[in-house]
């Protein structure tokens, strides 16, 4: 028995460290900057990802059972309980076959990314390589060859609309932003049995999206609003009906009054990201079957040079 | 037990839970966005759904057409409604290692009418 109050000592003491950053990080979405809500997001998780006696101060204090030192002692307290050895089989195959699906997707995103999308040679962005889907998109995927997947009712969009969408993308590429969703997908995958470690991976993925969204509207209008227009001109481009029992508002909504609070922390306040001086040249009239061209002629480019913060 | 519909069926399914009753020329006119049909491929659609016991149909109250609406039963067997629980549960496709522009999932247009409508009260309040 003692292994097992072991486990659900350590998962609590886990949960409630974790239970405490991510709170902080979804209360204080509109005061703390994406990028820290990012870290504090990531420590919750790596916390719950790790192995069950590592144990805070205040819980040792707090509950008295005999410490364990290390794994060792783990596993042959382990072999004296069947269940116990069970219970961690199953943990730890349906964590391997997680990070099994990680790995298959890491190596196989951009190939399959590249085959079921097709190119789109008059949109050129510095950074990333555009792709025209049917009816998939707007993503950012490739970790090693940066994508981004336009459906292909996004050409019909207005330059502004367009631009939105393309900087957004681009700003997941430059800021990382995958890798982060694949460090917590595979944290995650460790804790997977813990519902905090899924609230806490969405959560992140959240923040990295707010964080996107700063860098985009920095990148291009810097007007808030004309880039929410933009995001939800594109989103009726992509709209689907109501996929069922599906309840409750969609997770836009949170993040629009994020990036509409005039009084919210933003990202790279002043000049962290400023690194990158961002050009961005798109020559929107070639594709002709979908470009909105009134009077565009064929070889007119437009480029548009997106300022610096 | 669960059952694996095509995609074009699990569209007009979905769309007919979302509205509860619908006739073919709804569906048609909701679908036209995502999925352009001729009238008579949506009437296919639903006759195959029909046939699969996953809708029934009845006569319209007025007029010669058919209104068809989801049956009960099959609700919980749906594939997008586990596949809708498990975006929400995990934040869309699990592991697929993408940044989506719209999270989870696209809004619907109705969602999208009223993400507008908080834009605009949030400018107004900017103001």
């Amino acid at each position: 028995m003692t292994l097992w109050r072991h486990w659900i000592v350590g998962q609590i003491d886990a949960s409630i460290a974790a239970a405490v950053l991510l709170a902080v990080a979804v209360l204080l979405r509109h005061r703390l900057s994406p990028s820290v809500r990012s870290f504090i997001l990531l420590m919750a998780l790596i916390r719950l990802a790790l192995p069950p006696w590592v144990r805070s101060p205040w819980s040792e204090a707090l509950v008295d059972i005999p410490p364990i030192d290390d794994g060792r002692t783990l596993i042959a307290m382990g072999l004296q309980s069947d269940i116990a050895m069970i219970a961690a089989a199953i943990s730890a195959t349906v964590s391997i076959v997680l990070f099994a699906r990680i790995a298959w997707t890491f190596i196989t995103a951009e190939h399959r990314w590249l085959a079921t999308t097709s190119p789109v040679p008059a949109v050129w962005i510095e950074g990333a390589e555009i792709r025209l889907s049917d009816n998939e998109g707007p993503l950012a995927v490739g970790m090693r060859r940066p994508l981004i997947v336009l459906p292909a009712s996004a050409m019909k969009l207005d330059r502004d609309a367009l631009d939105a969408v393309i900087a957004h993308e681009l700003a997941h590429h430059c800021r990382r932003d995958l890798w982060w969703i694949a460090v917590a997908e595979a944290l995650r995958a460790i804790a997977w049995f813990n519902p905090l470690a899924h609230l806490a991976a969405r959560a992140l993925v959240a923040s990295r999206e707010d964080g996107s969204d700063d860098w985009a509207v920095r990148k291009t209008s810097n007007d808030p609003f004309s880039y929410a227009q933009a995001l939800l001109q594109s989103a009726r481009l992509v709209a689907s009906p109501q996929p069922l029992g599906v309840a409750g508002a969609h997770p836009m909504g949170k993040r629009l009054r994020r990036l509409l609070d005039s009084g919210a922390t933003r990202d790279g306040q002043p000049g962290a990201a400023a690194i990158v001086l961002l050009i961005v040249c798109a020559a929107l009239a070639i594709p002709g079957a979908h470009m909105p061209s009134p009077s565009d002629g064929d070889d007119q480019r437009i480029v548009i040079v997106i300022k610096k913060p | 037990m669960s059952v694996k519909i095509p995609e074009a069926e699990a569209d007009v399914l979905a769309v007919l839970f979302d509205a509860e009753e619908a006739t073919a020329r709804t569906v048609r006119e909701r679908l036209v966005k995502k999925r352009p049909m001729a009238h008579g491929t949506v009437v296919t659609l639903l006759r195959r759904l029909e046939d699969r016991g996953l809708v029934k149909r009845r006569k319209a109250d007025q007029g010669k057409a058919f209104v068809y609406r989801p049956t009960k039963a099959h609700a919980r067997t749906f594939g997008p409604v586990v596949s809708s629980l498990m975006q929400r549960a995990f934040g869309g496709k699990p592991a697929a290692l993408v940044a989506s522009l719209f999270e989870t999932r696209p809004p619907s247009p109705q969602e999208i009418d009223e993400l507008e409508a908080l834009v605009e009260q949030l400018r107004n309040k900017a103001k």
